[in-house]
C-alpha cells in the first residue's frame, strides 16, 4: 500500500503542470459549478417526470428506450456545448499575444499545453458522463434497451465528444484578430451542432428505431466501426497537431510536424484501404477515402495561404544547404506556396492511387471511382484556382496585406464566384431563360457537379483548367519571390 | 553569466522600434534601460526574453543563442513584463506553483522554491488570494517571484516600478539589490532615473530604436560633454556676477538660480580655476564656488529629443 502511496506520489509530481492549473481553476470557476448541476437537475427533473407521469410505464416494453434517448440527447448537448465552448475560450484568452507568461515564458512546450487543455477538456466530459450514467444504466430497468447496447452508445458519444473537444481547442489556438477567430468559431459551432444532431440522428434511427447498427460479433460491423473510431482518432490526433503549431511561437516551423503527421498518417491509412479493398476485392473503401482526402487537402490549401511568405533566421537556419533536399523543406516548411504546393501534391498522391486502382481493375466499382476521381479532381481544381487568384491579387495589388488575410481572399473568391454568376443570371435572363437549359452561371463553383447533368459536368474540367493555368501563370511571380527567399541563412 | 547583445534590429515595416543596438552587462550588475516612451526598450526586452525574433542581430547569454536556442536560452531568463496578465480562479500560491511545475521543479524542492520566492517577494499574507483580486502593487511582486521561480541567472525587468507606491518602490530596489550580490544579471527599465541611479552599475540610453549612451554609470556620467557645471554664490548679489560671467568667452551659458549662478563652462580644470581666479580679482567676494555633478536624469534629458516613431 505505501508502495502504491508513493508511486501515486511520484507520479502526481509528474504530471502535467497545465492539467493541474486547470482542474484547479474548473473547480473555482462558477461557471462550470453551475452548468455541472443544471445538467444533474435537468436530467433528474426529466427522469422523475417520467417516472411520475407516464401512463404505460408498466405496460410498455419499450419506455426504457425512449428514456435513454431523451437523457442521451441531453447528454450529448452538453457536451458538445459546454465543454469545447470552455476549452477553446479559456485556450483562446490564454493564448493572446499580450498574455504571454502562460505559454512563451515557461519551458512547456506547445504540444504539451494542448495535451494539457486536451486531457482537462476530456476529463470534464467524463466527469458529466459519469454523473449521467447511473440513470442511463436505469433506463435498463424500464426495458426496451439492453446494457451492452447503453454502454456501446456511450462509448461512441465520448468519442464524438472527444472530437467536439479537439475541434474547440484547435479553434481556440488560432492566432489573428477577433473577427477572423469568430469567424472560424461560428463555422465550428455550426460544425459540432451538425456533429450532435448528427450522432444522435443515428443513434435514434440506425440503432434504437431499426436496430441496423447493432452490437453484433460481424466482421462487417467490428470493420466499419474500427475504421471510423482510427479515423476518428487520427482525426483527434492532426487537430492537436495543428493546436499546437498554432501555439508555437510565430518565428518557429510551426507547420512542419503537421505535414509530416498528415503525410504519415495519410499514407497508413491509403494502405489499410489498400489491403481492405485487396481483402474485399472492391475499390468501395477508396471512395470515402478520396472524398475525406479532397476535404482534407482543399482545407490545408486554404489555411496554407495564410502561412508567412518570408522566413526568419530561426527557420532559415535550419534550411538545408543542398539543393535536392531543399525542395522537399520547401514543401514540408512552413511557408504559403510550400504549403499550397505540397497540399496539391499530397491530393495528386491521393487521386493517382484511386485512379490506378479504378484502372487496375476492381471487381465491382471501376467506373463509379474513375467518376469519383473526375468529381474530387474537379472540386479540388476549383479550391487551386481560388487560392491561386488570391495569390495573384497578393502579387499584384495587396503587397502590404499580411498574408494572414489571404485564406479569407480566398473564401470571399468562393462565395463570389458561387454567388455572383447566380445573381447575374437570375436577374438578367427573364423567367423562360431561366428554366432553360443553362448552367453557365453556375461554372464558378463546384456546386455545378451537384446539379446531376453530364455536360454541366463535362463543361467543369476544361473551365477549370483554363482558371487554373490563367491563376497559374499569373501567380508565378508570388512562387519565384518565394522560392528565391527560401535559402540557408549566410552566418558570413 | 554574460549576457551580449549584438547589433540587434526589430522592424516592424518601415519602423524600425530596434535599429543596431549592442550593449552587454555581466552577473552582479544591474543595467538600467532608459529611453522615453516608444524608444524600443520593451521591443529589445521581449526579443532578450525569447517573445519575438530580431531582424537582424542577436543575444547571447554566455554563448547561448536567444535566437537560435530560444528553447534552452529561457531557462536562464526570468523576464518580469510592464503588466501581470489577468487570470481567472487562481490563487497566487496556485499560480506560483503552476510555474515550478512549468519549470520541472517537483516534490519537496518545489513546495520550497514557491514558499522563499513567496516569502522573498513578501507574498506569504496574499498566498490565498485569487490573482484578479490584487492590487497593482501586488500583482507586481507576484510578477516578480514569478520570474524568479526557476532561480534564473538573468533577469530582465520591463517597468517593475510601474505603479508601485513610495513603500513598496523602496522594498524594490532593496529586492533588486539582494538579487544582483547573489551574482544575477538584471536589466531593468524604468522612467525613475533617480531611483535607478541609485541603484543601476551600468545603463543604456535609447531613442529612436537607437543607442545614444551604453557603459558603466561611471562612463555615462562622466563621458557625456565637454562642458562643466559650475554653480557660482558669490555676497552682494548674483546680477553683477551674472553680467560678469556672461563676458566670459569660456562660459556658455549662465543662469540664476536663486541666490546662485549656474554656468556651463568649457575646458578642464585649467579653465575652472583661471574663472575662479578672474572673479576673485574682478572683486567678487565668492561664498561657493563648485562644480555640481551630473546624474543620469541630466545625461537623459541632455542626449534625449523625446522624439518617437
Amino acid at each position: 500500500m505505501s508502495r502504491f502511496l508513493a508511486w501515486a506520489s511520484a507520479a502526481g509530481q509528474r504530471v502535467n503542470p497545465i492539467v493541474v492549473k486547470e482542474f484547479r481553476q474548473a473547480v473555482r470557476s462558477r461557471f462550470v459549478v453551475v452548468v455541472f448541476l443544471l445538467f444533474l437537475l435537468v436530467d433528474l427533473l426529466m427522469l422523475g417526470g417520467f417516472l411520475l407521469l407516464s401512463p404505460d410505464l408498466a405496460t410498455d416494453a419499450r419506455s426504457g428506450q425512449g428514456v435513454f434517448a431523451a437523457l442521451f440527447a441531453v447528454l450529448l448537448f452538453t457536451c458538445m456545448g459546454f465543454v469545447p465552448l470552455y476549452a477553446g475560450i479559456r485556450l483562446s484568452l490564454e493564448r493572446n499575444d499580450t498574455n504571454i507568461d502562460l505559454f512563451f515564458i515557461t519551458t512547456i512546450t506547445p504540444g504539451a499545453i494542448v495535451r494539457g487543455k486536451y486531457f482537462t477538456a476530456l476529463a470534464l466530459t467524463l466527469l458529466i458522463f459519469s454523473a449521467c450514467m447511473p440513470l442511463l444504466v436505469f433506463t435498463y430497468l424500464l426495458r426496451g434497451i439492453d446494457l451492452p447496447t447503453i454502454f456501446f452508445l456511450l462509448a461512441m458519444a465520448f468519442l464524438v465528444c472527444a472530437a467536439g473537444n479537439a475541434i474547440g481547442l484547435f479553434v481556440g489556438s488560432l492566432p489573428g484578430g477577433w473577427f477572423l477567430r469568430g469567424l472560424v468559431a461560428a463555422l465550428a459551432l455550426l460544425f459540432l451542432l451538425y456533429g450532435t444532431i448528427g450522432t444522435f440522428a443515428f443513434v435514434m434511427e440506425e440503432v434504437l428505431m431499426f436496430g441496423r447498427f447493432r452490437l453484433t460479433w460481424d466482421w462487417d460491423f467490428w470493420a466499419v466501426l474500427g475504421t471510423v473510431v482510427l479515423l476518428a482518432l487520427l482525426g483527434i490526433g492532426l487537430l492537436q497537431v495543428l493546436s499546437a503549431a498554432m501555439l508555437s511561437p510565430k518565428p518557429a516551423n510551426r507547420m512542419l510536424v503537421p505535414r509530416i503527421y498528415t503525410t504519415v498518417c495519410w499514407a497508413a491509412a491509403g494502405l489499410v484501404i489498400a489491403a481492405w479493398c485487396w481483402h474485399e476485392g472492391t475499390a468501395g473503401p477508396f471512395i470515402p477515402w478520396l472524398i475525406f482526402g479532397t476535404i482534407l487537402f482543399s482545407g490545408f490549401a486554404v489555411m496554407a495561404l495564410g502561412e508567412r511568405d518570408a522566413w526568419t533566421q530561426r527557420v532559415r537556419k535550419r534550411i538545408p544547404r543542398n539543393a535536392l533536399l531543399r525542395l522537399p523543406a520547401f514543401l514540408f516548411y512552413t511557408g504559403s506556396a510550400g504549403g499550397l504546393a505540397w497540399s496539391t501534391l499530397m491530393f495528386a498522391a491521393t487521386l493517382g492511387a484511386c485512379y490506378a486502382r479504378a484502372e487496375g481493375g476492381s471487381r465491382i466499382l471501376p467506373g463509379n471511382l474513375t467518376s469519383e476521381c473526375g468529381n474530387a479532381a474537379v472540386c479540388f481544381g476549383y479550391v487551386l484556382c481560388y487560392c491561386l487568384t488570391a495569390a495573384c491579387f497578393r502579387s499584384f495589388f495587396l503587397k502590404k496585406l499580411p498574408t494572414l488575410y489571404l485564406p479569407i481572399i480566398a473564401m470571399l473568391l468562393i462565395v463570389a464566384a458561387t454567388l455572383v454568376p447566380y445573381l447575374v443570371a437570375f436577374l438578367l435572363m427573364d423567367q423562360a431563360s431561366w428554366r432553360s437549359d443553362s448552367y453557365w452561371y453556375l461554372l464558378g463553383s463546384p456546386a455545378i457537379l451537384t446539379i446531376g447533368r453530364d455536360d454541366a459536368a463535362a463543361a467543369a474540367g476544361p473551365f477549370v483548367l483554363v482558371w487554373l493555368t490563367l491563376s497559374a501563370a499569373g501567380s508565378l511571380p508570388w512562387w519565384v519571390d518565394q522560392w528565391r527567399r527560401f535559402v540557408p541563412l549566410n552566418r558570413d | 553569466m554574460n549576457v551580449r547583445i549584438v547589433n540587434l534590429k526589430r522592424y516592424f515595416g518601415k519602423t524600425k522600434a530596434v535599429d543596431d543596438v549592442s550593449f552587454e552587462f555581466s552577473g552582479g550588475q544591474i543595467f538600467g534601460f532608459v529611453g522615453p516612451n516608444g524608444a524600443g526598450k520593451t521591443t529589445t526586452m521581449r526579443v532578450l526574453a525569447t517573445l519575438d525574433e530580431p531582424t537582424g542581430g542577436d543575444a547571447w547569454l554566455d554563448g547561448i543563442s536567444v535566437v537560435d536556442d530560444p528553447e534552452r536560452a529561457r531557462r536562464f531568463i526570468g523576464f518580469m513584463p510592464d503588466t501581470l496578465p489577468v487570470h481567472r480562479d487562481i490563487t497566487v500560491h496556485e499560480y506560483l506553483d503552476f510555474f515550478a511545475r512549468a519549470y520541472g521543479l517537483e516534490g519537496a524542492k518545489r513546495r520550497e522554491v514557491v514558499e522563499s520566492v513567496e516569502q522573498f517577494a513578501n507574498l506569504q499574507a496574499l498566498g490565498e488570494k485569487l490573482l484578479r483580486a490584487l492590487s497593482k502593487g501586488m500583482k507586481q511582486r507576484v510578477s516578480l517571484a514569478r520570474a524568479l521561480v526557476h532561480d534564473p541567472p538573468v533577469l530582465v525587468l520591463d517597468e517593475p516600478a510601474a505603479g508601485l507606491d513610495p513603500r513598496a518602490r523602496i522594498e524594490l530596489r532593496e529586492l533588486l539589490r539582494v538579487l544582483a550580490d547573489r551574482g544575477k544579471a538584471i536589466l531593468i527599465s524604468s522612467h525613475i532615473l533617480t531611483e535607478l541611479a541609485e541603484i543601476c552599475h551600468g545603463a543604456v540610453i535609447i531613442e529612436r530604436g537607437k543607442v545614444l549612451r551604453a557603459g558603466s554609470l561611471a562612463e555615462i556620467l562622466s563621458g557625456e560633454s565637454p562642458l562643466r557645471t559650475i554653480v557660482v554664490r558669490a555676497a552682494g548679489g548674483a546680477e553683477p556676477l551674472l553680467r560678469e560671467l556672461l563676458q566670459q568667452p569660456s562660459v556658455r551659458e549662465a543662469r540664476l538660480a536663486g541666490e546662485e549662478v549656474e554656468i556651463q563652462l568649457e575646458g578642464g580644470d585649467e579653465a575652472t580655476s583661471g574663472l575662479l581666479a578672474h572673479l576673485i580679482a574682478k572683486g567678487f567676494r565668492i561664498v561657493d564656488f563648485r562644480q555640481r555633478q551630473m546624474d543620469l536624469e541630466d545625461v537623459f534629458m541632455t542626449v534625449t529629443k523625446g522624439e518617437v516613431q
